[in-house]
């Protein structure tokens, strides 16, 4: 270990582990030991790079957009089509490519905002307590009082359906959890001297809670989050199955297998293909969940 | 805390609860949708038929007068009108809410009889390979989109097998010829009431594809918290003392550790219901069972806001109230409950 040029390292100060290496970088030591997790990160990473690249990818860009080829409808997997085509003729690897970009960061998006709505408010609420904290927490009591899916349904449906509004919708029921974990970290660091000292020399609530509390807490809120992104893809899919969400022509893996249940017991590739990348997407974000939670454990129990 | 102070809080809590749920639901009912005259008019709506409309609906009143009306007609037990078939809601829910509820029970029945043996002895033996088999069970379980897991089973069991039906309550032949009375609406409970042989033999075979799409979430639950739980109780004292005291390994584990592991379990028990109630809104899809999801997918497509509305209203109560319950009876069994 060497210390950065220009600067003496006393033979004496022994530096320490803990400063040089960052939490991050410990978490993923412990996190790569775990071969499920590196499996599912590379799944993850197929999609997502799949996704983004899918108009390089496929020579039929206009069908994974939409664009029906009726004379080609019903054709099994074949070495032009390798997912074979779905009932309107396209290409389900096109579909499955463009389904990807709107469930991936549809279940993406949910999981920011609800943390961009839940982590402030939970910090309000464990920095300043009183009846402030009272009516954050009796909020967040009632909106998880309903099941989620139901709700996000009634809301979405309210709203009208499209990506925006359910994307909306589904973040609505889920911010409730990032203020509670965000408020019982808070409550702990509340106590601490650091926050003490810095009450001390009379710096304001809002800069407290945003420079001293908010990177505090943030370690177990990146991980809940990440264990939250599977079943925020399973919910939004489910919304699009229902009908809600994606409109058609547009692709997304739920309305794929919406679309492609009534063929499913004689045709089942193209409801198969679009179910299979839900579930491979939501299992690869378990195994990296789970890894995340066991290699983030020591640290999340800190505060 | 006194032990009834704590049960007279927590009812006041729920009370609490679903009142701030009416007003919710109020809201999405009433304020989210941009013109809920014209929904309720149906499509292509002239000016005056609107202008009776927002006069039957109350919605040229101030909001707090249409809440007002809102929750003194929910209490009365006035769900109001769906805007499809001009019914009263209360009464099409009724026949739906018991189809429903057979099939969230049986689910969870399956859920529970597979996953608690399995999450026992998969945490007894830590690492074994029961443990890793259960393991990828748990996560295959919560990862599968319920829809997509229904479908596969129907292909496998009605296509490929043969041996069970692929969708419905119960087949139209055995309807007419064998036709169930009802009486709580359980189809399985009914035939057997009525000692309808026939009937029941089929409807159970109807019952088995659904439950089991159906508790495939509840299962991987309930495997890796009953699991989880279980380490946790075998690293306690009074264990290893069983165990020098020569306690057969049976006895330990499912008596002594399960019995301390009973409070988990009932919350897992209360977790998988939920996820059934609203799992069952996809599965009833799939397999066109008559329940509650159906109604409310149907709603959702034609835009009927007060269907939509009451189907959630409902559930959640239903929730509430379980939450409720499991929560006084934990109180009840556990003194450690009521203190902190």
């Amino acid at each position: 270990m060497q210390g950065a040029p220009g600067i003496e390292v006393s033979p004496f100060v022994e530096p320490a582990p803990a400063a040089t290496y960052s939490e991050w970088r410990l978490i993923w030591r412990s996190f790569r030991q775990d071969k499920l997790a590196l499996i599912g990160l590379a799944i993850i990473l197929v999609f997502i790079l799949g996704a983004a690249f899918a108009p390089l990818l496929t020579p039929y860009p206009e069908q994974g957009r939409g664009d029906p080829n009726i004379l080609e409808k019903f054709k099994p997997p074949s070495a032009a089509h390798p997912l074979g085509t779905d009932y309107l003729g396209r290409d389900v690897l096109a579909r499955v490519l463009y389904g990807g970009r709107s469930s991936l960061s549809m279940g993406f998006l949910v999981v920011v905002i609800a943390v961009l709505i839940g982590v402030p408010l939970g910090a309000i609420a464990g920095y300043l307590g009183g009846w402030v904290d009272e009516i954050i927490m009796r909020a967040t009591d009632v909106f998880m009082a309903f099941p989620s899916l139901l709700l996000a349904l009634a809301i979405a449906s309210a709203l009208g359906a499209g990506f925006t509004n359910t994307m909306i919708a589904i973040a609505v029921t889920w911010w409730p959890w990032y203020t509670r974990l965000v408020r019982s970290q808070t409550l702990s660091l509340r106590e601490r001297f650091f926050v003490e000292a810095a009450r001390s020399i009379g710096l304001p609530g809002h800069k407290i809670v945003l420079t001293h509390v908010l990177p505090n807490v943030m370690t177990p809120v990146w991980v809940q989050a990440t264990l939250d992104l599977g079943s925020a893809i399973l919910i939004s899919a489910a919304l699009n199955f229902v009908g809600l969400g994606v409109q058609p022509p547009a692709a997304d893996w739920g309305n794929m297998v919406s679309q492609g249940r009534l063929y499913f017991i004689d045709r089942p590739w193209f409801a198969g293909a679009a179910g299979a990348a839900i579930f491979l997407t939501v299992l690869a974000f378990n195994f990296i969940g789970d890894a995340l939670r066991d290699a983030a454990d020591p640290y999340l129990r800190r505060t | 805390m006194q032990r009834w102070e704590y049960l007279l809080k927590r009812l006041f809590l729920a009370i609490v609860v679903l009142f701030s749920i009416s007003l919710i639901t109020f809201f999405i009912a009433r304020v989210l949708p941009s013109d809920p005259a014209a929904a309720w008019v149906g499509p292509r709506p002239t000016q005056e038929q609107i202008a009776k409309a927002t006069q039957t609906l109350g919605l040229d009143q101030p909001l707090y007068v249409q809440y007002w009306r809102y929750l003194t007609s929910l209490l009365r037990g006035d769900l109001g009108v769906s805007i499809k078939s001009r019914q009263p809601i209360l009464t099409e829910l009724k026949t739906y809410l018991p189809a429903t509820l057979e099939l969230v029970i049986a689910s969870m029945i399956i859920g529970e009889l597979i996953g608690l043996p399995l999450g026992v002895l998969s945490g007894a033996w830590k690492g074994g390979a029961l443990d890793n088999f259960s393991r990828i069970l748990a996560v295959a379980c919560v990862s599968v989109p319920t829809f997509f897991l229904g479908l596969l089973l129907q292909l496998v069991f009605f296509a490929r097998l043969k041996l069970l039906p692929i969708s419905g309550r119960i087949s139209n032949e055995i309807a007419i010829n064998y036709p169930i009375t009802p009486i709580t609406g359980f189809y399985t409970i009914d035939t057997l009431i009525a000692g309808n042989w026939p009937a029941f033999q089929d409807v159970l075979l109807h019952l088995i594809l659904p439950a089991i799409t159906l508790a495939a979430f509840g299962l991987g639950l309930s495997i890796r918290m009953t699991r989880a739980s279980i380490i946790e109780t075998l690293n306690e004292k009074y264990i290893l003392a069983a165990r020098v005291a020569g306690l057969p390994r049976r006895t330990i584990l499912f008596v002594l550790a399960l019995k301390n592991a009973i409070m988990p379990t009932l919350n897992v028990i209360g977790l998988s219901f939920v996820y059934s109630l609203t799992g069952s809104i996809l599965v009833e899809v799939i397999f066109s069972w008559p329940g509650l999801g159906q109604y409310l997918t149907n709603a959702v497509l034609s835009l009927d806001f007060p269907v939509i509305v009451s189907v959630t209203l409902v559930v959640t109560v239903f929730y509430v109230a379980v939450n409720l319950a499991l929560d006084l009876i934990q109180a009840t069994i556990d003194p450690r409950v009521t203190l902190s």
